[in-house]
């Protein structure tokens, strides 16, 4: 099963890279990725300075919200449960507009990367306010669910205020942000999200029994020996810090992080030890399908991704749902 | 192996309190012990108490010479063992996979063939080998305890606490838990609680009865003693009739007052 996915991904990220507005073809696109030094400079830059990162950050950042969503789901025992319902990012969309419409940052000298830092700030906020409330005595997994539905209508409530308030070409920029893009992939946030990736997959991996147990209700996981609490904050914390990182760097995708968890469970069901891999190899495919599908739909333009990920991820979903399940232990 | 007592223990929710000096005398190994009592008289509690997930503001809880009370969480959870009443079932997990939950102690990631091996005999002696591979949220609430024992039998403690394991069960499914509980606690001469509704399980199954009433245990002895007693009446508002059949054992009617 993850090995076909990974080859699958693998497919994914080989097709993602040889297409594009200029037409390298198949064979030179591989030739320039291999060895380098024989490609001509422009050649070099479409390929190792735009289009790698891209593909790369499309894994990245999918396999990121994959892993959010299904922990979110998992530790707040909601099936709607993800970065996107949560608040988190209409929290970023906010502070990324605070940025362009005001030009406004929340962390003082941060030059370049206002909007980002910003966006990050506001949604990682918003996950330690979640984080608050989980303190709070007799919080429900469900009340926070609610809480952060309160959020999402707040953000966006107050982002309407910002986009009233701004000139046109704010606005467009606003919208654009919003919209999600892979565009503003680079080598450093591909370093960044690979290292936040692999050191919060290498935790939850290690807890993967406990979080297994938590599906089964609070008390049980409890009895098993499980403290639910400390878990459930230690994991909400990783997976703010997973997807705040993701929407702050390529904007608002929806659907990503709720549908890519969804797959998983009805391919593999909740076992964490097979549940946490596909949540993410889902996730990944998702976004590299949506990277490649954003530049194939109109040769030479590349659409924003947060568009095209609920439209080519609900098809498959759907029929997902619709085929029967059925699944062996492994 | 070690015998468990419990010394004044007192339990508050908040302002309510839910156990009143609660003591009772050694409950030896190998031998069942039935806790009964009304709705809401804080059995639920006095085992969550017992396996360490809940705090007493004080009291003493001995299992051998060892004070449960100044060992932490996991280390308490290796000695005991807490089948809570319920669990959630809407989750996406195979029989195979919670048993193996259970078995594994929520502990590591690799599962050997020793592992799949002594899950999948035990899903077999539970008479639950062929819905190994059915999906908890598909089954049953009497396949659903079965599974739930299930976990608590094929963990290694020195005490079995059984909140209600038969309630959603049929006579025969009732009579074959509560004999498989009743084998394992002789043969691995630990201590077991089990705690019911139906005094005449209680009566036909128990080595020793608890009476729990209100917070306090009331009383305890073997069935023989306390299930004539008349306090029984009194702890469930009931008028009890208690006989004794052919084979000496005790069959109760329940009036209401």
């Amino acid at each position: 099963m993850v090995i076909a996915a990974t080859t699958l991904l693998l497919a994914c990220v080989v097709f993602d890279i040889i297409t594009g507005p200029a037409d390298l073809g198949f064979w030179r696109t591989l030739t320039v990725v291999f060895n380098p030094s024989v490609a001509t400079i422009q050649e070099q830059v479409i390929v190792w300075d735009l289009r790698l990162p891209v593909a790369l950050m499309a894994i990245a950042v999918g396999a990121m919200l994959g892993v959010a969503g299904a922990e979110m789901q998992t530790i707040l025992n909601n099936p709607l449960a993800d970065p996107f319902t949560l608040g988190l990012s209409s929290a970023a969309s906010f502070g990324a507009a605070l940025a362009i419409a005001l030009q406004w940052s929340i962390v003082p000298g941060m030059g370049d990367i206002i909007v980002t830092a910003n966006a990050f700030v506001l949604a990682m906020a918003t996950s330690l306010l979640l984080f608050g409330f989980t303190r709070l005595r007799g919080v429900t997994p469900e009340a926070m669910i609610l809480v952060g539905i309160a959020m999402l209508f707040t953000f966006n409530a107050l982002l309407a205020f910002l986009q009233y308030g701004a000139s046109e070409l704010e606005l467009a920029q606003i919208i654009f942000w919003q919209l999600g893009s892979l565009a503003r992939a680079s080598w450093m946030k591909v370093g960044v999200c690979v290292t936040v990736l692999v050191l919060v997959m290498g935790y939850l991996i290690s807890r993967s029994w406990a979080l297994t147990a938590l599906r089964m209700g609070e008390e049980k996981a409890a009895s098993l020996g499980v403290n639910v609490s400390r878990l459930r904050l230690a994991v909400l914390l990783a997976v703010s810090l997973l997807s705040a990182i993701a929407v702050s760097f390529v904007g608002t995708v929806a659907f990503v992080g709720l549908v890519g968890p969804h797959i998983a469970r009805l391919i593999v069901g909740e076992d964490q030890r097979g549940f946490l891999p596909i949540s993410a190899l889902a996730g990944a495919l998702i976004m590299s399908g949506t990277s490649i599908a954003s530049k194939a739909i109109t040769p030479g333009v590349i659409y924003p991704i947060g568009m095209i990920t609920s439209l080519i991820g609900i098809p498959f979903f759907i029929s997902l749902i619709l085929s029967q399940r059925k699944r062996h232990w492994q | 192996m070690n015998s468990l007592l419990a010394r004044d223990i007192n339990v508050s929710y908040g302002q309510r309190q839910v156990l009143r000096d609660v003591r009772f005398d050694a409950l030896e190994p190998g031998k069942l012990a039935v806790l009964i009592g009304p709705n809401a008289s804080g059995k639920s509690t006095l085992f969550k108490t017992i396996s360490g997930l809940l705090k007493p503001s004080s009291g003493l809880i001995r299992l051998g010479d060892i004070d449960l009370g100044k060992l932490p969480v996991k280390q308490r959870l290796s000695h005991v063992c807490f089948m809570p009443q319920s669990f959630s079932a809407n989750a996406s997990l195979t029989v195979f996979d919670v048993v193996m939950m259970a078995h594994k102690q929520v502990k590591g990631w690799r599962v050997n063939s020793d592992d799949m091996q002594s899950v999948g005999q035990a899903c077999y002696d539970a008479g639950i080998g062929d819905l190994s591979e059915a999906y908890i949220s598909e089954l049953s609430g009497g396949q659903a305890q079965l599974v739930s024992v299930t976990q608590a039998l094929i963990r290694r403690a020195d005490v079995y606490l059984f909140d209600e394991p038969t309630s959603a069960l049929d006579l025969r499914h009732q009579l074959e838990v509560l004999e498989r509980i009743k084998q394992a606690i002789k043969k691995r001469s630990v201590v077991g609680i089990v705690a019911l509704h139906d005094l005449n399980l209680a009566a036909r199954f128990a080595d020793t009865i608890l009476v729990m009433q209100q917070g306090y245990i009331v009383l305890q002895g073997t069935p023989d003693t306390v299930i004539p007693a008349a306090n029984l009446a009194d702890t469930y508002g009931v008028s009890i009739e208690v006989s004794t059949g052919p084979r000496r054992e005790l069959s109760v009617h329940a009036y209401p007052v």
